[in-house]
């Protein structure tokens, strides 16, 4: 009689024992499973974001050089090519030679153009040439007075956190030249062991950062897209002090 | 069933030792082996002595505990990246050890009676540790493939083994050797041969990965 009763017991036992293992293990598997499939699909989600933003970011960059090509065909060209012409109307042989100068200029920027709209030098263009680019054009243009130093071993960046970089200084560029009334520009880039630093500061009016916020002036904007290249963007800026960028990329 | 449970023992042991000699990886989980092959050497020292006649083996099971759980304790505290985790295997390796000494020095436990106490005190532990190395792998991004993760495969199956071992030391306690003690001996065996199923699982995932 005892002997049955033992035995019902270790049944029972054996039967929550084995219960309890197969609920355990079905959890487990679709608590693992579940979790498994939203990381899955949140990896997806970002890489469609991080997609859509670099083709934002390049027609972006696409417009600003469109932008930039009217105001030097209007601004520069335009002008060169319109005092060529008054120079023409009253020539004589003497000013032949001032005239074929011009022109000469003229042709140049028409080829450095030409380079800049060309899709695939956009499209591979790497950050340090881009910048140098940029920064000389300043100087041509005189909008500012520009100046780039590179300090450390070139790395190699990868070509589409290039493009988001550059994107990122070219707003703050386009910001310095329309509202700061700063007289110059200065970039460093600072290739580290594994960063890279890029400094970009002007000594225009500045602003009060928490008085005017960060929205206005699309810094929200810079740290997503810098978050979304594993980098990170911070500015400074006081009145009549200036106001810099830095990002620091983590390769 | 004790043949059984020792062939798969046996066999698991020996899988994680060739792979431990093959892979230079299977470095960080070294105090698994040694608890493998521990438990082996037990078995066969066991079984030794009860063919020479000797009748109890207690003595050997209990140092066996001590040791187990130590091991164990160890082959966590390596391969876990959490802090959290990390801490809890310190806390409870000391609180293991200590409480062990002091229960055997003033309790004045006898090694010939088995202590199913320092087996339900490092079991406990363990399904603790083990919870919290589940939850380690649920929040990093071992997650996307923690089907050929072996320490997922490990976890599991010392958790079904501990969480299973728990209520049956409690029994053992209360019951007198007979039929019926033989007979719940054999749940333990059950849960012995689910622990190393899933070990020898993780290991069979884990080389289809590396292959």
């Amino acid at each position: 009689m005892e002997l049955e009763e033992s035995r019902i017991i270790i049944v029972v036992i054996t039967t929550i024992l084995t219960i309890l293992g197969v609920v355990f293990l079905v959890v487990l598997f679709t608590v693992f499973q579940n979790r498994k499939n939203k990381l899955l699909l949140e990896r997806a989600e970002n890489k469609k974001r991080y997609e859509r933003e670099i083709a934002e970011t390049q027609i972006e960059i696409r417009e600003e050089t469109l932008r930039n090509i009217s105001w030097e065909l209007h601004d520069n060209i335009g002008q060169l090519l319109t005092l060529a012409r008054i120079q023409l109307q009253h020539a004589s042989p003497e000013s032949m030679g001032e005239i074929s100068e011009i022109i000469a200029k003229s042709l140049t920027e028409v080829r450095a153009l030409s380079k800049i709209i060309n899709p695939d030098f956009i499209n591979n263009v790497k950050l340090k040439k881009a910048l140098e680019l940029e920064i000389a054009r300043f100087n041509r243009l005189n909008y500012i007075e520009a100046s780039l130093e590179v300090i450390g071993r070139e790395l190699e960046i990868n070509q589409k956190h290039g493009i988001i970089i550059f994107r990122i200084l070219q707003e703050f560029f386009s910001n310095t030249i329309k509202h700061s009334k700063a007289t110059k520009l200065e970039v460093f880039l600072n290739y580290k062991d594994d960063s890279v630093e890029i400094k970009a500061q002007d000594n225009g009016v500045g602003f009060d950062v928490v008085r005017i916020g960060l929205k206005g002036i699309g810094l929200q904007n810079i740290k997503a897209r810098a978050k979304l290249i594993n980098a990170e963007a911070k500015f400074k800026s006081e009145p009549q002090k200036g106001t810099s960028l830095i990002i620091n990329y983590y390769i | 069933m004790y043949y059984l449970c020792f062939l798969f023992i046996s066999l698991s042991s020996i899988l994680y030792l060739y792979r431990y000699i093959k892979d230079s990886t299977f470095k960080k989980i070294r105090f698994f082996i040694l608890y493998l092959i521990f438990t082996v050497l037990v078995e066969l020292v066991v079984s030794f002595a009860l063919n020479k006649g000797v009748d109890n083996t207690n003595y050997i099971y209990n140092i066996y505990s001590l040791i187990e759980f130590n091991l164990l304790f160890m082959f966590y505290y390596e391969v876990s990246n959490d802090k959290i985790t990390k801490r809890t295997i310190i806390g409870s390796i000391t609180l293991f050890n200590v409480t062990c000494f002091t229960w055997y020095l003033f309790h004045n436990f006898s090694f010939s009676h088995f202590n199913s106490f320092v087996i339900v005190l490092g079991a406990f532990l363990m399904a603790i540790i083990l919870f919290l190395s589940l939850r380690e792998i649920l929040l990093s991004d071992k997650i996307v493939n923690y089907k050929t993760d072996i320490i997922f495969w490990i976890t599991t199956g010392l958790l079904l083994y501990y969480l299973g071992s728990i209520p049956l030391m409690g029994i053992y306690s209360f019951m007198e050797k007979g039929v019926a003690f033989f007979q719940i001996h054999n749940i333990q065996f059950v849960v012995t041969i689910l622990l190393h199923s899933c070990v020898i699982i993780g290991l069979l995932w884990s080389w289809k990965k590396v292959e």
